[in-house]
């Protein structure tokens, strides 16, 4: 619903994020706490920067575009406890400001200052008149760690003693003069105290918590568990009392996490490190504080330079290129929950068997998994009870589809003709959800093609649940309160379309494709995007009528978008014009189907057909070896050199016909192939309205002289195909 | 006492306030530790703040006027760009 909100799953963004840079000074490497989670390993008393290095760096600062890339500029200082050197940082900013000033520097007036402490001597003169001087420019956070139980486990004197209580006397003052945030960090032991110590920094007036796990190997049996159960406590807390749209934050919940990553993630990576540079006390200088010696245990330092040489950029061009392409392992690359998973890279440096930042500590994944779980429980709920959509627009990579009757309605290529109708049971479709969720599977309902006798019950408004319902049974699913609905028309049905509906599915046989065009215009004055599935196809598909119905479809298509300047959508015809890869059927790679009885199919084609052909069930998950491999698009050797990304290639036609999972029949290929041929003809209008139309981006298709695909393939190897003949 | 959020600021416009507001800001901090001693930086400061003020003064009376924003004790929030009304 347009216009409704949330911040509970916003990320919490910083001053001037997208257009400044981070500057570091290490002012001292002492604290007067020992908190028991603290990276910095090797603290020293003795180890304070002096004023007169302090200002060298300021001076290298503004006289040299050396270390400039952005706009505006955060001078951070940091510990040790850095408010043990108030005094030195009050004369460095003083510094900062006066030389920038009188150097008309544009950092004179683009600056902040940013300072997190752990609050011990926030109240002395020194730390409250530097506040004071620096008034609406400075950010300044103090960590308490939530209830007094949780802070007192981890941020310890060095006595042993909490230092809660030392802390709590200073948040009224810090509240006072500070927008309430700050930064929370969980390790093992106090994991259970999570839910109650977010709500108790919320009720003490501190909105945004920044909170995260340790990246440490330190997380034992069981912990995933229980930081799960803690952010679901959280994400029903949220809910109930409606706080997701109060201003409140906790960035274990965050909208962007838990996706695949993109061609443009791979090119980034999670961390700042090269980007940032921080400053010693000794004069040298660090891609990030993490890569001085203080936190490290393994390696050596990495020093990019130091006052007197300046900053060697040979050693900067590693933090270039180390990005996660290189950094992560094929399993962190091909994780389908891969974005929002942290990590620190000095800490990965220091972890990797040599010295490289082109390794990944994976300390964390259990955790990370879990707390995509408990982000998944939250939107699903957000969107079920409040009609608020998670709003980064992506969904998981792989569904599973529940068939909840034998008589399930038609989805895709293959036409179910089952009459019989077993009930997939309650407690079946329960544990199918809890399947979903432990898998990073969106869970798909394909209703039954002949009843509709489904109970919405309330624990399934903890899924976000896409519903497949024949189009006679729309309005009572939305009568029941069902809320992502994907209505499935044919021939018959299509004709009493009367209600808008945004996105459809048309089943079609391939002996009805006569009637496909007039069809597909009916149906598109009430919706915009149709997808379309040709039923039945084998050796006999009529390749020129389909051709003859997709041209005249193609017509229609481009009528509406000269004369309403709208572009509908059919998917055997638009998609191809906007996607860089194959969108076949995904059956045995991302998708996958439950039977009514609860076992595991590579597709609703097999069950239906050969149900003792299950890959595994819901109590043991997959545990047949199905040649999984063969399954993948890319492992298809004519899907790879095949640019008909809207082909609907189905698997189990590929085997029927071939007896092969990646061997696509050529009347199959030939029918992707007249799509493909006839998109062009869409594809160049839209390029001829581009500059009146707004589009996302156009990709280039060829034309091709064949419609099989296997011929360009028999072009590269030649007579290595032997006696094979095929319509080219 | 009631809000109201009259305007919500283009891309342009939000940086333009948002940098006079940083510069007004910077120049009021530096006041507390330039003296006037040092007359020819002073000098400078109090040039730079008189023209920064009047740039941010001006950015209000012309967006208000072209806008046609009601009231007159508005302020902006710097992290939704929305211009908001006093009453």
């Amino acid at each position: 619903m347009e216009g409704k909100e949330y911040t509970f799953g916003k990320s919490i963004r910083g001053w001037r994020s997208d257009k400044s840079q981070t500057v570091t000074f290490i002012v001292t490497e002492d604290c007067n706490l020992r908190c028991k989670y603290c990276y910095i390993t090797h603290k020293s008393s003795d180890k304070r920067m002096n004023f007169e290095t302090a200002k060298k760096f300021v001076d290298y600062l503004l006289n040299s575009d050396d270390l400039r890339y952005s706009e505006a500029l955060i001078l951070e200082f940091i510990g040790g406890e850095p408010f043990l050197e108030a005094e030195l940082i009050d004369q460095i900013c003083d510094y900062f400001k006066i030389t920038a000033f009188k150097l008309n520097h544009d950092w004179y007036w683009n600056y902040r200052i940013s300072i997190c402490t752990n609050g011990v001597n926030y109240s002395s003169p020194a730390v409250q008149n530097f506040i004071k001087k620096n008034y609406n420019k400075i950010s300044v956070s103090i960590s308490l760690d939530g209830t007094k139980e949780k802070h007192d486990l981890q941020r310890v004197f060095p006595d042993g003693s909490g230092s809660y209580d030392t802390i709590n006397k200073n948040v009224d003052l810090w509240l006072s003069q500070f927008r309430g945030a700050t930064k929370v960090t969980f390790a093992s032991q106090d994991l259970p105290l999570l839910y109650e110590s977010i709500i108790s920094l919320w009720e003490r007036g501190i909105n945004e918590v920044s909170a995260n796990v340790v990246f440490e190997d330190v997380w034992k049996e069981g912990d995933d568990k229980i930081l799960e159960k803690q952010l679901i406590k959280l994400a029903d807390y949220v809910i109930e009392n409606e706080l997701y749209d109060k201003g409140f934050y906790c960035s274990f919940f965050d909208e962007s996490i838990g996706f695949p990553y993109t061609e443009d993630d791979m090119n980034k990576t999670y961390c700042g490190a090269g980007k940032m540079i921080s400053f010693n006390p000794s004069g040298n200088i660090y891609p990030c504080l993490r890569y001085y010696g203080h936190s490290l245990n393994n390696h050596k330092e990495w020093v990019l330079g130091n006052l007197k040489d300046g900053v060697d950029m040979e050693k900067v061009r590693p933090f270039v290129l180390s990005t996660n392409r290189f950094q992560s392992d094929e399993e962190c690359l091909n994780c389908e929950i891969a974005t929002g998973c942290g990590f620190c890279q000095g800490f990965n440096y220091d972890e990797a068997p040599t010295p490289t930042n082109f390794y990944r500590a994976k300390y964390i994944c259990k955790m990370h998994k879990a707390r995509v779980r408990a982000n998944d429980y939250y939107f699903s709920k957000l969107y079920n009870i409040f009609d608020i959509e998670r709003s980064n627009g992506q969904t998981l990579k792989k569904q599973i589809y529940f068939l909840l009757s034998d008589d399930y309605v038609t989805y895709c290529s293959y036409k179910n003709e089952t009459k019989t109708h077993n009930n997939m049971e309650k407690d079946q479709i329960i544990n199918g959800l809890k399947f979903a969720r432990q898998n990073f599977l969106r869970p798909v309902f394909i209703h039954s093609s002949n009843s509709f006798n489904f109970k919405n019950i309330e624990e399934y408004l903890n899924y976000d649940i896409l519903h497949i319902v024949p189009a006679a049974f729309y309005k009572i699913a939305k009568e029941i309160g069902l809320k992502r609905i994907l209505p499935v028309y044919d021939l018959k049905s299509a004709k009493k379309l009367n209600s808008f509906q945004e996105n459809i599915i048309l089943n079609i046989n391939s002996d009805e494709i006569k009637e496909l065009s007039e069809c597909v215009k009916i149906l598109f004055k009430n919706c915009n995007r149709i997808n379309l599935n040709v039923t039945g196809l084998n050796n006999n598909f009529n390749e020129e009528e389909y051709c003859l119905q997709m041209k005249k479809i193609s017509e229609f298509l481009i009528e509406e978008l000269e004369n309403r300047g709208i572009l509908k959508e059919l998917n055997l015809l638009t998609d191809t014009i906007f996607i860089d890869k194959h969108e076949n059927c995904m059956a045995g790679e991302n998708d996958f189907a439950i039977s009514p009885k609860g076992n595991i199919y590579t597709c609703c084609a097999e069950y239906s057909n050969n149900p003792h052909e299950f890959i595994g069930d819901l109590e043991r998950g997959i545990f047949k070896d199905y040649s999984k491999r063969l399954y993948e698009t890319k492992n298809s050797n004519l899907c790879r050199i095949c640019d008909a990304y809207q082909c609907k290639n189905c698997v189990y036609i590929n085997r029927l016909y071939t007896n092969e999972i990646n061997v696509s029949p050529s009347f199959q290929c030939r029918k992707s192939h007249i799509e493909r041929d006839i998109s062009i003809d869409i594809l160049e209008k839209l390029k001829f309205l581009s500059d009146k139309i707004q589009l996302p981006a156009l990709r280039e298709i060829k034309r091709e002289d064949f419609l099989d695909p296997i011929s360009k393939f028999s072009d590269v190897v030649g007579n290595f195909t032997g006696y094979y003949k095929c319509k080219r | 006492m009631g809000s109201k959020v009259v305007w919500e600021l283009s891309e342009e416009d939000f940086n333009n306030i948002q940098d006079l507001f940083e510069k007004k800001l910077a120049l009021e901090n530096l006041t507390k530790i330039i003296e006037a001693k040092d007359s020819e930086l002073y000098e400078k400061l109090i040039r730079d703040y008189g023209k920064t003020l009047h740039e941010f003064n001006n950015w209000w009376s012309v967006m208000s006027k072209k806008y046609k924003w009601e009231g007159s004790n508005w302020w902006v929030n710097f992290e939704t760009k929305e211009v908001i009304r006093e009453d």
